[in-house]
């Protein structure tokens, strides 16, 4: 945990005010920015992000300063994107199907009707096709490399913050970048 | 495109989760194997595409609403302009009165105005002061020349209603007992809680 985490976290847990307000606008950007891509819907990101902190100030005085504070943020909010994913299974843009006894899972891919976040930014091609590229990932992967790349979570940050064996995560992370790669190659091809 | 054992090595490579000796060895042979240095160069675009993804601010509104709701004494950002709005009132105020002090123009106006309140001032208490006087004589009159009991209550009663028949004495008076029955009728003994949860206290003990 850096230094201006631990002094923040200190003064929130005083009661000063400032601090809160600086603990949240200093990490509401990344939070919303992973639920987002997440969720894919801009009221629900909003109501996850708010929840998150509301959930990570009642239990801050129990956070363990060892811990760094970005992990233990972000099992917060995939926890609860999880849960809201859980909730939409209907609506839900892929299903994954882990065969018993095996890593390897299979995807299968279904139309979301929901907005995407390019919808709210920019037209710029090349921003577009870089959002296309993780929009296309199946949302199991791409909470992964998300957290991993985004937010440079460690493979066993992100096994914590999604309750998952430390194995099932590399496999997600390699598998979903190697995905990645192949829609490049066909992209340039 | 030729594929080669060793590039599923090239994601732990650059997850940098190989030891110093595999390492080593990995980047002697990326440098002889055409397969796994075109991997190694798609994997790096993968890398940085997912590095510079677009992020979004979710705004100042959700930081409101997030501290509004685990702060209950979180004062709105309306509140806090309207404290602003009050310190910028008095500071404009101070400077009013530094200006009238300090400045020649100004400064005249306000001894004028000032030697007009001091005259005032001093009239008014000139004229308590007659008002007492003329009742105390009358009264050392009245028990000095009757002999009866109500014929010395009269002259007391005069001496009462003397300042009574100044219009201005008997406006503060009734001023005066209007607001003592204000402030009896708003410390009564009263039930209910108030909005705010606390209890009214009855001053009067009633």
């Amino acid at each position: 945990m850096s230094g201006e985490d631990a002094d923040l976290i200190r003064r929130c847990l005083a009661g000063d005010q400032r601090a809160c307000r600086d603990l949240v606008q200093r990490y509401q950007r990344p939070v919303f920015s992973v639920l987002m891509r997440v969720i894919r819907r801009v009221e629900d990101a909003e109501d996850l992000t708010q929840e998150t902190f509301v959930r990570m100030f009642r239990a801050l005085d129990r956070y363990d300063p060892e811990r760094p504070f970005t992990a233990w943020l972000f099992t917060i909010a995939t926890r609860l994107a999880i849960d809201q994913l859980r909730r939409r299974r209907v609506q839900t843009v892929s299903l994954n199907i882990a065969e018993p006894g095996s890593t390897e899972e299979r995807t299968i891919d279904v139309e979301d009707p929901g907005p995407l976040p390019d919808e709210i930014t920019s037209n710029a091609e090349e921003e577009k096709q870089s959002q296309d590229l993780i929009d296309s990932l199946p949302e199991h992967y791409r909470i992964v490399v998300l957290l991993r790349h985004q937010q440079d979570l460690s493979y066993e940050e992100i096994a914590e913050a999604l309750n998952l064996p430390l194995g099932t995560v590399k496999a997600r992370i390699h598998r979903a970048r190697a995905l990645l790669k192949s829609r490049i190659e066909g992209r340039s091809s | 495109m030729i594929y080669c054992p060793e590039s599923k090595r090239v994601q732990d490579y650059l997850d940098d989760e190989l030891v110093p000796d595999e390492r080593q060895a990995f980047e002697s042979h990326l440098a002889g194997c055409a397969a796994c240095a075109g991997e190694l160069a798609v994997y790096r675009r993968v890398f940085y595409e997912l590095e510079t993804l677009p992020t979004w601010d979710p705004g100042p509104a959700l930081t409101e609403r997030v501290l509004a709701e685990v702060m209950p004494a979180h004062t709105g950002r309306w509140v806090r302009a309207l404290g602003w709005a009050y310190a910028a009132s008095i500071g404009a105020s101070l400077l009013a009165i530094a200006g009238a002090i300090l400045l020649p123009g100004p400064r005249q106006w306000t001894g004028g105005l000032a030697a007009d309140a001091t005259r005032s001032v001093v009239n008014s208490l000139l004229f308590v002061l007659n008002s007492c006087n003329a009742a105390a004589l009358r009264l050392v009159d009245s028990f000095s020349a009757s002999g009866t009991r109500m014929a010395r209550i009269a002259p007391v009663l005069r001496a009462v209603a003397s300042p009574l028949s100044q219009p201005v004495v008997v406006f503060t008076l009734v001023a005066a007992v209007l607001f003592c029955a204000a402030v009896i009728w708003w410390m009564r003994p009263r039930e209910s809680r108030s909005i705010r949860g606390t209890n009214h206290v009855g001053v009067l003990g009633f």
